[in-house]
């Protein structure tokens, strides 16, 4: 099995690659926060600015617009019950508090 | 889900309360506080919400507002927390700068290598506290991000630490903390810097250990799991050659790297002529390299497996899970220090010195550390005592919660002992040092941290000796069976030696218990309570009796106004003199708008509590002006004092105690009238009553006078802990009893047993502490055992005389605590959840021991009949281990 | 927290280009809008050719005896075109877009960049010109011949160079995840190219294997399997675990478990290569091997599928109104269907049925279409408003109809070569009682047809949809205008002093600040 001569000292020398590189990676640190990251993506706002948009844009956006509102108000009817659990929550705050 | 859309629909309904958009408290009725955010107004409930959240949008950070998943803490609950408000400028004192703020070398941080060079770049560890969801976090590090001469401020989403660096020429680290500050959360600077970077350091020293043993071990696996399942002959002899080649080369990092904390424990093992886990796993993987490296070298190419003496993989194995366990255990303790650490909220120790007293009224504001015994020190409203001191000048009203668990101001006079860590809630006092120390909350704790962790329990205690004398029992059986086997078969002796050896699991008996115990600590701190003895969880299932102090364990030490008794006088008030105008629907109300005017901006436990009640009751204001009380004084030991003007008439109105509100004589016809009336049993009272001194701090009714004359008296009573009656409940569930211990009057004591319901039977009132001792030692002379729970250290010796003691302590003094346990959360849930969880944890224990002498037992002969191979073995060894590390963990499930 | 910084046109010279880019800085979003419009104009000619060969094997002479157009020189056209053209661009343009974002920092070099898309082109180019002319190297998914494969490691290298060193630029210390996993497939892929594609060469168009026989299937199954792994399936979830969390507003599930999940998957891959070699010359025990590897692999693929999927806990409503995040969330399940299915095919006794039959076919195309391709509409969709400065797509509807008619052809053609894969399987190994074959080849070949005209059906559904996607991609295009977004400043307002290669220093004047 000839090929193993190549393949066998190939992967050793790439195990050996990556164990350096995961101690390096350990080293500087990379390990240390494991949620901020996932945050982090989000808070990058990629979206386009209104200022960057085209003239002809406008009534596209308009339109688009108010598709957003009609969506955002399926949502605001979905996070009325969200509210509705959190005031029950503040009330027993309230309540803890000795109000 | 954006919290913003819910204010907003909630003020859409109007026929509901409007929360407050930065805390979703609900707004006061007459508070129109507003804010503006996205071009429109949006209600907030307090002057400390607007300035929050007008710091915030005008940051630039209002995005906080729309990203946020939870409400944050209201900023006047931060401070009626804490008692105290941080001041940031302390932070730029010489001697803090030292503590705090460190060159940039000292961080590990990505820009360390470029900032290092520059001397004046400084850097400091923050702890972000009051962080309710993940936009906080976003919010503390663009706050801190935007401070000019900020160089860089990264806040890691795990430990809610921001590492800071900045150019100590242009700012400095007072700007950094009044920038979180002024966004709505909590900052405490870390001073035990060092420590923290050495468990980071051990923890990714350990990482890399693990991460090397874990790639050695899949790659060494893919060259030897094949051969499990084919015969030998199949493989061609170079092929086998090179495989093994590779298998040796991956063992020695593992060897040399890896297994360095055993050979570092062995090596001390051999110094200090004592044995521990790490010499016999120590000697195992010396033995075993050194003769498969000899048989390597020898050449065995051609055997299978089971008969070679190749022992590779069986080392790396053997190495990874061993490390494996220590490394989550590391990791829980971790856990353990950090929840520890976060649950302070430490400001530096500062004081105002008066340096040239009497003659100036000079001040320098130094570290407490700098202060010397008989140094004069300023102590303003709502600051904290900087050290034990005497009073000099002033009449001092201290709220010594901080270590009696009894918000009620406490009245001292000149010549009196003020105790360093209470807080004054009266008016500014001058007072002479008498004694210094470290009074620094986060040393204190972290110091009792150290010792909860360290100190083992009995049972773990037990184990490791028992581990001590069967580990080297081991090695001499191992040696025995190999000496036997020369005899029967020569060419299996060595690895049958090296089978026992690696097949015994003394590690699996040490970490039966102190892996349990670590988990249930780290569980239970999680909750708020901080094990500060090792026997806590040991003792606590075989708890029988709890018993309970009153004030400040079951109650909140919060005052609540249980009935405002109106005199007719105070009908008139109202109405005032020809046409009336109502100030409220009733005398009642009456009598509550006028005392809240006394009260406004009032520190006292008792303002807040009219307050509330004013909110709660809802008064729609009658009256066309608010009413305001002018040249408002206050007196200590008696009440405040201030005119209001009615109808045009202006009066004097006074609030507080009977005595000083107004003329007993003029009370006492009223008082005779309704004494017997079992009705209004908050009549009962012992005034001049000496002969019990300790009810005093039991006084309940406020007066409220008009030129002396009786308006009204509000009775308040301690108001019940939320979780109290559920507590005591699941107490009883569990077949424990419950008893109650007063200093209160029996009338009291009996209201509240029969709130919770506590067996009459079992309660005490009017006792004194030598009482309250008694009581206790009484019941444990009837072979009970019991868990106390009382304030911190007025009920020192009634602490000590129980099995178990828990201590209600928010914020405490707790180098001075004789407690075995601290309840650092207002929930007395935790309790009964933590009797659960000793109980589970010792039946995890259990389970763990079992296993590991059933283990043993079993392993052991089939190693010395040689029937077992050191591949399997190491296996069993590990795992077995990993098994036990594994089963304690489940302690850390949330949830009993 | 945007500045008001707008870029407007591009320059024509590279040079000039990133010096004012980099005065005005922005990112790089050309080279990301050209391997864009690129992934789709592959994507409809990969597909294309797929839909030809599809129905080859049911009308031979459909290309009237053409030999360019016959079925063995198109098929490694389609191949190449779908795994390196559509899928190459894909990853291209989603790998610079988020190395750059992630890293807050423009591409290391822009000249090497503009190398890279214009090489990989050529590449492209010259595989559609030298494959129907019959040039092959006959190895799976490296049929290049031995130029090409030269050229593709220049480009590779390019490719590396710019996407490290951007990393090395960065300006945030932590590498996000999805960084880690397109990483490894640049490596990993460089490392398998060079290893199989050492040949001797005999003239400009013709070369020998460096291997012989079973060799050199070793090194080329080691090859096919690895790029499949990391080409296929690592770089992939590098897309996914970024542009899942960003599509769904949510962060991922569990950060943690990615890392682990890269690890775990890096540690254990390198090894499944023999399964594709199971009763061949092959010896048993590197099959063994193969198998026992290619189960293991289970754990973290599964690992990383429900990472992708729980992220979208408490916002499942979402998936009712998007239609991006549709293709994102669905390419998850194909893609845990596939690495399910892959293990099971894996085991020999599995493997003694379906080798060789159309079940491979059809657990290929479960990945390629299910899994890769989604995800990959999923990314295009989101990147290609933002990179013409739109808000959204043309026509969301049409997102929604490519949805649906995509997952209507995916499902007929597995389902279809299911069947017939398994029925080929039967057929050829069903004996007499006097244990001669019960079927002759061709039997099997007619029993086939059917399922191949399912099949066809389902791939024109496929490549309809894609048509679909090119018509809204142009009139989103011809809508917008280039864009290129502004780096937000890292660093807030600190004094003029320079602080160091790796921090960008601030243009305004600073204020010092008072106190201290």
């Amino acid at each position: 099995m000839e090929s193993l001569w190549i393949l066998i000292p190939l992967s050793l020398v790439l195990a050996f690659g990556i164990g350096g590189l995961f101690w390096w990676s350990v080293g500087a640190g990379q390990f240390d926060d494991l949620i901020g990251p996932s945050e982090r993506i989000l808070q990058d706002d990629d979206a386009v600015p209104d200022s960057a948009l085209k003239n002809n844009q406008h009534e596209k956006l308009q339109h688009e617009k108010l598709q957003h509102e009609k969506l955002q108000h399926e949502k605001l009817q979905h996070e009325k019950l969200q509210h509705e659990k959190l005031h029950q929550k503040i009330l027993q705050h309230d309540r803890n508090k000795g109000v | 889900m954006s919290l913003t859309t819910q204010s907003l629909s909630k003020e859409s309904a109007s026929s509901e309360l409007a929360s407050c958009f930065h805390c979703g408290l609900p707004v006061p009725t007459g508070i129109t506080y507003q804010t503006q955010f996205n071009q429109h107004a949006h209600a907030v409930c307090c002057v400390g919400c607007q300035a929050v959240a007008e710091s915030i949008i005008n940051a630039g950070l209002g995005h906080y507002y729309t990203e946020r998943t939870s409400f944050p803490i209201s900023p006047s609950v931060v401070n009626e927390s804490s008692g105290v408000s941080i001041n940031p400028a302390s932070f730029d004192l010489p001697k803090i700068q030292a503590q705090y703020a460190s060159p940039v070398g000292f961080v590990a941080n990505f820009y360390q290598s470029e900032l290092e060079h520059d001397a004046r770049n400084k850097s400091a560890l923050l702890t972000i506290g009051g962080v309710t969801c993940n936009a906080c976090l976003w919010l503390a590090e663009s706050a801190i991000s935007k401070v000019p001469g900020v160089i860089s401020a990264e806040i890691n989403y795990v430990t809610h630490r921001a590492t800071v660096i900045w150019r100590s020429q242009h700012t400095s680290l007072s700007a950094i903390v009044d920038a979180v500050i002024r966004v709505g959360l909590q900052v405490s600077p870390i001073a035990s810097r060092q420590s923290l970077s050495h468990r980071l350091k051990a923890k990714r020293e350990l990482l890399k250990q693990l991460g090397v043993a874990l790639l050695a071990m899949m790659q060494v696996m893919m060259f030897t799991v094949p051969l499990y399942f084919t015969d030998a002959a199949d493989v061609s002899i170079e092929a086998l050659h090179l495989m093994q080649w590779v298998s040796f080369l991956l063992t020695l990092p593992v060897v040399a790297y890896s297994a360095r904390p055993f050979w570092l424990g062995a090596m001390r093992d051999l110094r200090t002529r004592h044995i521990s886990m790490d010499s016999p796993i120590a000697l195992a993987i010396v033995t075993t390299f050194v003769s498969s490296v000899w048989a390597f070298l020898q050449g065995q190419p051609g055997l299978a497996v089971g008969q070679s003496d190749l022992y590779f993989d069986s080392i790396i194995m053997f190495v990874f899970l061993l490390l494996a366990s220590r490394y989550l255990e590391l990791l829980v303790r971790d856990q353990a220090l950090s929840q520890i650490e976060r649950l302070t909220n430490a400001s530096p120790a500062v004081a105002s010195r008066l340096t040239h007293y009497p003659e100036t009224r000079d001040l320098l504001e130094v570290a407490c550390a700098d202060l010397a015994m008989g140094d004069i020190v300023l102590i303003s409203t709502g600051q904290i005592i900087p050290a034990d001191a005497v009073l000099v000048e002033g009449a001092a009203e201290i709220d010594e919660s901080i270590v009696t668990g009894e918000s009620r101001p406490v009245t001292h006079s000149v010549g009196d002992e003020l105790v360093g860590g209470t807080l004054n809630v009266g008016g500014p006092l001058i007072a002479r040092v008498e004694r210094v120390g470290e009074s620094s909350l986060l040393a204190g704790i972290a110091r009792l941290a150290e010792r909860s962790l360290g100190e083992r329990p009995r049972l773990a205690a037990l184990t490791d000796r028992v581990a001590r004398v069967v580990t080297p029992l081991l090695i001499v059986v191992s040696g025995l069976a190999g000496f036997i086997w020369l005899f029967i078969d020569p060419s299996q002796s060595f690895s049958v030696a090296v089978a026992v050896l690696a097949v015994t699991c003394p590690c699996a008996i040490a970490l039966a218990a102190p892996m349990a115990y670590s988990s249930a600590t780290l569980t239970t701190v999680k909750r708020g309570l901080l094990i500060a003895r090792g026997h806590v969880l040991e003792a606590l299932p075989q708890i029988t009796d709890v018993v309970f102090d009153k004030t400040g364990t079951l109650t909140t030490g919060n005052f609540e106004i249980e009935n405002i008794e109106t005199s007719d006088v105070m009908l008139g008030v109202g109405l005032g003199v020809g046409l009336g105008v109502r100030l409220g629907n009733n005398a009642r109300q009456d009598a509550l708008v006028i005392a809240a005017a006394l009260e406004l901006g009032a520190a006292h436990p008792i303002a807040s509590a009219i307050h509330r009640e004013q909110q709660r009751s809802n008064p729609a204001p009658l009256s066309t002006k608010p009413i305001i009380a002018s040249q408002l004084r206050m007196v200590p030991g008696g009440g405040v004092e201030g005119v209001i003007e009615l109808n045009g008439q202006s009066d004097r109105y006074r609030f507080g105690h009977r005595r000083f509100a107004c003329e007993v004589d003029v009370l006492k016809p009223w008082l005779d009238q309704h004494e017997g009336d079992t009705s209004k049993p908050w009549l009962d009272h012992h005034e001049g009553d000496t002969s019990k001194p300790w009810m005093d701090q039991h006084e309940d009714a406020f007066v409220l006078s008009r030129n002396g004359e009786w308006l009204a008296t509000f009775h308040v009573k301690d108001s019940l802990k939320a979780d109290a009656f559920a507590t005591v409940q699941a107490l009883k569930q569990s077949g424990l009893r419950v008893h109650l211990l007063s200093g209160d009057r029996k009338w009291r004591v009996t209201q509240v047993a029969d709130e919770l319901g506590i067996d009459p039977a079992l309660c005490a009132s009017e006792q004194s502490p030598q009482q309250k001792h008694d009581y206790v030692a009484l019941l444990r002379s009837k072979a009970c055992s019991v868990l106390m729970l009382g304030d911190g250290v007025n009920d020192a010796p009634v602490l000590a005389a129980a099995n178990v003691s828990i201590a209600m302590v928010s914020g405490a003094d707790l180098p001075r605590l004789t407690a075995d346990a601290v309840l650092l959360s207002p929930k007395l849930a935790c309790v009964s959840a933590t009797i659960c969880l000793a109980q589970r944890t010792r039946h995890i224990i259990r389970q763990n021991f079992t296993w590991a002498v059933v283990y043993n037992l079993i392993a052991i002969p089939l190693a010395v009949a040689n029937l077992i191979n050191p591949a399997v073995a190491a296996i069993g060894m590990g795992a077995s281990g990993l098994a036990v590390v594994l089963n304690s963990m489940r302690l850390l499930r949330r949830g009993n | 927290m945007q500045s008001a910084l707008n870029k407007t046109e591009q320059t024509a010279s590279g040079q000039t280009e990133s010096v004012q880019a980099e005065l005005s800085q922005t990112y790089n979003y050309k080279v990301v809008r050209q391997f864009t419009i690129m992934t789709i104009v592959w994507g409809v000619v990969g597909m294309l050719v797929g839909v030809l060969i599809a129905a080859e094997l049911i009308w031979p002479d459909l290309t009237m005896g053409i030999s360019w157009l016959s079925y063995g020189r198109l098929r490694p056209l389609h191949t190449n075109a779908v795994i390196f053209a559509f899928g190459g661009c894909a990853l291209f343009a989603t790998s610079y877009y988020v190395v750059q974002r992630t890293s807050q920092v423009r591409l290391f070099s822009d000249r090497l960049a503009a190398f890279h898309f214009w090489g990989w082109q050529l590449v492209i180019v010259l595989a559609a010109i030298t494959l129907p002319l019959g040039y092959t190297q006959g190895k799976e998914y490296a049929e290049l011949e031995w130029p090409i494969d030269i050229l593709i490691a220049l480009v590779w290298i390019a490719y590396g160079v710019v996407f490290f060193g951007t990393l090395v630029k960065r300006k945030v210390s932590h590498i996000y995840v999805a960084n880690w996993f397109y990483g490894a497939f640049i490596i990993t892929v460089a490392l398998l190219h060079i290893v199989n594609s050492a040949v001797m060469p005999a003239s400009f168009w013709k070369s020998y294997s460096a291997y012989a026989g079973v060799q050199d299937a070793m090194v080329q199954w080691w090859y096919g399997h690895n790029a499949v792994g990391f080409f296929l399936t690592a770089a992939f979830l590098g897309m996914m675990y970024y542009f899942v969390p960003k599509q769904a507003e949510r962060p991922i599930y569990s950060y943690r478990l990615s890392v682990v999940h890269f690890w775990s998957l890096i540690f254990t891959y390198m090894w499944s290569g023999p399964h594709h070699l199971h009763y061949t010359a092959l010896p048993d025990w590197v099959q063994s091997l193969g198998m026992v590897f290619s189960l293991i692999l289970l754990a973290p693929s599964w690992g990383g599928m429900m990472n992708g999927m729980m992220t979208l806990q408490g916002a499942w409503h979402k998936l009712r109104d998007d239609p991006i995040l549709k293709f994102l969330i669905v390419s998850l399940s194909f893609y845990g269907m596939a690495t399910f299915e892959g293990p099971m095919l894996s085991i020999k006794t599995v493997n003694g049925l379906a080798h060789y039959t159309d079940w491979i076919v059809g657990h290929v195309h479960a990945g390629a279409l299910g899994w890769v391709a989604f995800i990959s509409f999923g990314a295009m969709y989101y990147l290609v408003p933002r990179l013409f400065g739109l808000k959204a797509m043309y026509s969301i509807r049409l997102i929604s109809l490519h949805f649906w008619i995509a997952t209507a052809g995916v499902v007929l053609y597995i389902a279809a070569l299911w069947i017939s894969g398994v029925m080929q399987g039967l057929m050829w190994r069903a004996v007499n009682a006097d244990g001669t074959l019960t079927y002759s080849f061709v039997e099997s070949v007619k029993a086939s047809y059917p399922y191949w005209t399912i099949r066809l059906v389902g791939g024109t559904l496929f490549f309809v949809g894609m048509l679909i996607m090119a018509y809204n991609v142009a009139r989103t295009v011809m809508m917008g205008q280039a864009y290129d977004a502004p780096i937000p400043k890292q660093l807030p307002i600190h004094p003029d002093q320079k602080l160091g290669a790796n921090l960008q220093p601030n243009l305004q004047a600073a204020q010092p600040a008072t106190g201290e």
